[in-house]
């Protein structure tokens, strides 16, 4: 037993004294990083259930489950706010990037608790790795949002698209990173090279939106 | 296994170039909204393709779901109909039955194949599919620079469906294989896809 959800609510706690404390966007943002840490919480529940239903070991799991999963579940707290709050383009954007952020997080506690926490080198690299990771699928789900909003058809549509895309990034990292030598370290620089161009296009995209 | 790893990695380095092309076309446009679906198309084809032959190069087996890989498919396929939307004839009347044949072709191999695949991904593709074959005759009956591109959608659209009923007749891991000739010929087909998009988009 690793106690996760223990460690989750240490997490989460302080967290949300902090939104009751606060107000506006700081609030919104906030909301979104617990949002993350909650679904990458389910997610791990999800992924578990489907790998024992299939009779597949973890390692399969992470490759051929896990990334779809984790990638619908991350944009389940936007649509919600889309759907029942009617979430301005700028803020929708914004809280796929802070849900993914909450997620990586999670995640890398999870991986601190089942790994320990003495490799520090192995710890940070993995960190980078991982949050590089979910920050470049936010962006990219983020961007699509922002860049098609304009009908909603199109919006839908490159939604479901783009996560399909992200979803496919996710498990070539998680193939690669599972095997052994010099492609594990392919696979963890893998997202630390592709952050530099999705903050580079991220920008240029917010710059067209004036926002 | 070899002659199938070679076909995907011709495959993927095709999309890679005909991706970073397409980038640079988006980058130098003026109007840079017109080129996303086409470098999302071979983004999500390239991506997936990446996928299936790192698995196979590191697994040294099929993935045991083809989720993965086939979701990226699926994706290209939407940002094709993306990219065809505006060119499709504005008023409705003028399209007529003949997309309708995409769609009833597409209905009909869904009932075929799903004595091999799952309910799931048979109908994910036979919609995906059928909706582009659908925009690519729609877009046909419109005279103009879209048709090249609608031509080429539906070369995608006939090599795809041809891969996958002689995938259902399985000829072994050999060129003898009509499955690789018609996969040589989707490769092919994704180099005429940018060249005629390129053609309907641009001055």
């Amino acid at each position: 037993m690793n106690y996760i959800e223990n460690i989750y609510v240490c997490l989460i706690v302080p967290l949300l004294l902090a939104i009751l404390c606060s107000t506006g966007k700081r609030r919104i943002s906030m909301l979104f990083l617990l949002a993350g840490m909650t679904v990458c919480l389910f997610s791990s529940y999800i992924n578990s259930f489907l790998a024992q239903s299939q009779q597949i070991d973890a390692r399969l799991a992470a490759i051929e489950i896990s990334p779809l999963v984790e990638e619908c579940m991350k944009l389940l707290p936007v649509l919600f706010g889309l759907l029942v709050f009617d979430l301005h383009k700028r803020d929708a954007a914004g809280g796929i990037l802070m849900t993914s952020v909450g997620f990586a997080t999670f995640e890398n506690v999870c991986f601190l608790s089942a790994n320990g926490a003495s490799d520090l080198p192995q710890l940070l690299l993995r960190g980078a790795a991982t949050g590089a990771l979910h920050i470049v699928c936010g962006y990219l789900v983020g961007l699509g949002l922002l860049f098609l909003w304009d009908m909603l058809w199109l919006r839908t549509l490159s939604t479901v698209a783009l996560v399909c895309l992200v979803s496919i990034y996710h498990s070539i990292y998680n193939l690669l990173v599972s095997q052994g030598g010099w492609v594990r370290w392919i696979g963890y620089f893998l997202p630390l090279v592709t952050l530099i161009p999705a903050i580079h296009i991220s920008r240029y995209v917010l710059r067209q939106q004036h926002l | 296994m070899i002659i199938e790893i070679v076909d995907n990695s011709l495959q993927f380095l095709v999309l890679l170039v005909c991706a970073l092309v397409s980038f640079r076309r988006l980058y130098c446009s003026q109007d840079k909204k017109k080129w996303v679906p086409l470098v999302l198309f071979y983004s999500c084809y390239g991506l997936a393709e990446c996928f299936w032959l790192l698995f196979l190069a590191l697994m040294k087996h099929t993935p045991h779901f083809s989720y993965a890989a086939d979701l990226g498919w699926y994706a290209g396929v939407l940002f094709l109909c993306m990219g065809l939307e505006p060119l499709l004839p504005e008023k409705d009347g003028s399209r007529g039955l003949l997309p309708w044949l995409a769609v009833l072709f597409s209905a009909a191999a869904f009932l075929f194949f799903i004595r091999w695949g799952d309910f799931v991904s048979n109908l994910l593709a036979a919609l995906s599919m059928g909706w582009m074959g659908w925009m690519s005759l729609a877009v046909l009956q419109k005279p103009g620079r879209g048709r090249a591109f609608a031509w080429s959608c539906l070369l995608v659209y006939c090599t795809e469906y041809a891969m996958w009923i002689s995938s259902c007749f399985w000829g072994g891991d050999s060129l003898a294989n009509p499955y690789f000739w018609f996969d040589f010929l989707l490769t092919a087909s994704f180099v005429c896809l940018f060249l005629s998009y390129r053609r309907a988009v641009e001055p």
